[in-house]
């Protein structure tokens, strides 16, 4: 398969899945992949830089300084939202796994989910602005 | 019943001239209670012979005229015009390499469909009478037996999208059909070809085939009883 074709089936596969109408559940799903591909670039970056500590501490520490900037620690809120959404609809797949009678409800199971989701995420979202806006003064 | 104006916007696709689908207009009148399905045949009766679709018994059986109907999967001879608005988009169903206008090729659907031994094997020599099956056992599949095969399923599935291999929610339907009928001998075969990579784990649990099928068919319950019966059999 060439690097093209590659670029051409992934571009039909974002449409069809941007445009096609499906419910409740093919949002949650994108979101979920989206989240997904959040916390594995997050992961990525976090393997690179303790890797630099065994190769040069000087740069890892460097690179720390780069973590605590503001900017990107509003990048932590989006972790934080990525981490949680993720674990809490892959907790919900998984029921609707074990228990398929539950295929019914599974319209209240993503309210529920983001319910929980935003529970969990609000107060951590105010924990780390307010220690961006403490440490901007 | 008084007649409105609405505007069918069908994806277009010939491949003796065309590269890539395109999209046309066709303006018609119809009657709210009309179906999809007629105002596509007066368009080709009155308006464009050329446009090219499939549909056979028009009335939600055979399951011929699959299609993406404002961006879902629907046969168009189940939804009505006052269901729709006015400007209503066709386009033939994803997934499947599109052979002119709304008509795909079905074959690899079809070997899909084939891979699960959709088909009673039962190796006792046949009783005198019948093989007995209670109400209750016919019960325990009564659901998955409506399939109709016109794939709006599996053509909805991100999953198939993704990778075609992936033996789609129409399979799984049908495989359910025999895994769980008592009279049927086969079912660790059916499960073994579904555990495979391409069978039932490449379903996300998405909802989309549930949302699609014209039949009402449960079918991501189906796959979660399948996937069930796969974990728990052997404990
Ligand atoms: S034409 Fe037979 S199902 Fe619609």
């Amino acid at each position: 398969m060439s690097v093209a074709s590659v670029i051409e089936n992934a571009k039909v596969y974002a449409t069809r899945t941007w445009t096609y109408e499906g419910g409740l559940g093919q949002r949650a799903w994108i979101l979920h992949r989206l989240t997904g591909l959040g916390v594995f670039t997050f992961l990525a970056l976090h393997i690179i830089d303790i890797f630099l500590v065994g190769f040069d501490p000087q740069v890892f520490n460097a690179l720390t300084v780069i973590y605590h900037l503001p900017v990107m620690r509003l990048g932590h809120i989006v972790l934080f939202y990525c981490v949680i959404y993720h674990a809490v609809n892959g907790a919900r797949i998984i029921t609707l796994d074990f228990f398929p009678k539950l295929w019914r409800y599974q319209k209240e199971s993503i309210q529920i989910s983001m319910i929980v989701v935003m529970v969990l995420f609000i107060p951590s979202m105010l924990v780390i602005l307010y220690e961006i806006i403490i440490s901007l003064e | 019943m008084e007649k409105s104006k609405v505007t069918l916007k069908i994806k277009r696709f010939n491949p003796e001239v065309d590269k890539t689908p395109h999209w046309e207009n066709y303006a018609i009148e119809v009657e709210p209670t009309d179906r999809i399905l007629d105002g596509l045949n007066y368009i080709k009766w009155y308006q464009d012979g050329t446009l090219s679709f499939r549909r056979s018994c028009a009335h939600g059986i055979c399951g011929s005229d699959a299609m993406r109907i404002n961006g879902r999967n629907r046969l168009a001879c189940k939804v009505l015009f006052k269901e729709m608005g006015a400007t209503i988009s066709v386009e033939p169903i994803a997934g499947l390499p599109v052979l002119k206008d709304l008509i795909v090729d079905m074959e690899l659907f079809m070997e899909h469909y084939r891979a699960v031994l959709p088909y009673l094997i039962n190796d006792d020599p046949p009783p005198p009478t019948e093989r007995y099956q209670s109400p209750a056992d016919r019960a325990r599949f009564d659901d998955t037996t409506k399939c109709i095969l016109c794939a709006c399923c599996t053509t909805s599935c991100p999953s198939f999208w993704a990778k075609e291999d992936y033996l789609g929610p129409a399979a799984i339907v049908q495989a359910h059909r025999f895994i769980f009928d008592s009279r049927d001998q086969a079912a660790d075969k059916r499960l073994e070809i579904l555990s495979d990579s391409d069978g039932v784990w490449r379903c996300r649990t998405i909802f989309n085939c549930t949302d699609a099928c014209p039949r009402n068919i449960e079918v991501t319950r189906a796959i979660g009883e399948v996937k069930q019966e796969m974990l728990f059999r052997k404990m």
